[in-house]
């Protein structure tokens, strides 16, 4: 469920990122600086790009770890292992945010939410399989 | 099993490290640099002035654009796509474009416009160089010397730096002008009638009896090839 929700967000950040309808200032959001910052993007492709595949690659693997129960213990190590490394480039965005770039998009935010509610869901996911003896 | 979740997280956070270094860098190419202003682009000579609008006065096509110098969305439109309008359209007398301020980023909780935020600044800036004849200069220096929102592109100081770029004004009289409020109602009723058109987004632009928001020159110009042809 949460990285529906993550995906969604994320989505909608890639979606504004090409769109170039999107690409408006209505005055009461910093989304814009931040989207149009020199760290919207590394190596050409979007942050919100990067985050879109992260949170579909974690979608995805969260339905086959309810379809195929059997390799859920390897799955939720993985899955544990991208959202650490997502909540840590997450939290380089969050400082880039708050002390390069001084502006905070509230989307950012909500995807960085998500991230976080996945890194409780996993972390405990993952207590339970570190429990089980190995073979 | 625990030997492969510790290499999978030592790898995970060197791709972090990796991803944080090459983030560094890169930027739109203009001015990204509070401290110092430089010069735009030259209009193209033969294009004319008359005031806020560019191009001949009896070019079929008015387009009418709504504009927040601080948003960076009208920034990179100013410096990607207006280039492109003017070779496209305005140098061919098919299209005149008229600037109107709408300098919305910023604005108090109860929606009114904040007139000491660098916003209103700015638009009283490209006013006041209006009046001497100086407006599309000014205003090209305002986007390309526009360093992101809130970030002290456009206080009085830096105005009159960027002022100083276009040597032939009356740096004095400018001056005068900006800190003197001159403009303030005339930028107000811009806004207020932006707004009573149906705009409430910055870049905005309106052709004919049509609008449309946002950096996008791609559907600006099927509207505008929508008038001509309708002509």
């Amino acid at each position: 469920m949460l990285a529906l929700v993550g995906t969604a967000i994320a989505g909608y950040l890639t979606l504004v990122h090409f769109r170039e309808s999107l690409l408006v200032c209505s005055g009461v959001s910093d989304c814009e600086t931040v989207q149009t910052s020199q760290y919207a993007e590394i190596l050409g492709i979007p942050v919100a790009l990067l985050g879109l595949l992260c949170f579909v690659v974690l979608l995805g693997l969260a339905v086959v770890r309810v379809i195929q129960p059997e390799r859920a213990d390897t799955i939720t190590m993985v899955m544990f292992v991208m959202v650490v490394a997502s909540i840590g480039f997450y939290i380089y965005l969050t400082y880039l945010e708050l002390f390069v770039i001084n502006a905070v998009c509230q989307w950012c935010v909500a995807s960085s939410l998500v991230m976080l509610g996945m890194l409780i869901t996993e972390t405990m996911l993952l207590r339970r399989v570190l429990s089980i003896p190995e073979e | 099993m625990k030997w492969l979740g510790t290499g999978l997280l030592l790898a995970a956070f060197a791709v972090i490290a990796i991803i944080a270094i090459q983030s560094r860098g890169g930027g739109s190419g203009s001015n990204t640099d509070v401290a110092t202003v430089v010069a735009a682009q030259p209009i193209p000579e033969g294009v004319q002035q008359n005031g806020n609008v560019l191009g001949d006065p009896n070019a079929p096509v008015l387009v009418v654009e709504y504009g927040d110098y601080q948003c960076p969305f009208c920034k990179k439109f100013a410096i990607e796509d207006y280039p492109k309008l003017i070779q496209d359209y305005i140098q061919g007398g098919k299209v005149r474009l008229e600037f109107r301020q709408y300098p919305i980023i910023g604005r108090n909780s109860d929606g009114s416009i904040d007139q000491s935020g660098e916003s209103f600044h700015a638009s009283e800036a490209a006013v006041c160089a209006q009046d001497q004849g100086y407006f599309w200069q000014m205003h090209d220096l305002l986007y390309v010397n526009s360093v992101g929102e809130f970030k002290g592109s456009f206080t009085v100081d830096r105005l009159k730096k960027i002022a100083a770029l276009i040597p032939a004004m009356d740096q004095a009289t400018f001056g005068t002008c900006l800190e003197g409020g001159s403009h303030t109602q005339t930028i107000l009723a811009s806004v207020s009638e932006g707004t009573s058109s149906g705009i409430n987004s910055t870049p905005s632009f309106i052709v004919g009896d049509q609008k449309i928001s946002g950096a996008d020159y791609n559907g600006l110009t099927k509207l505008i090839d929508d008038q001509l042809a309708g002509k």
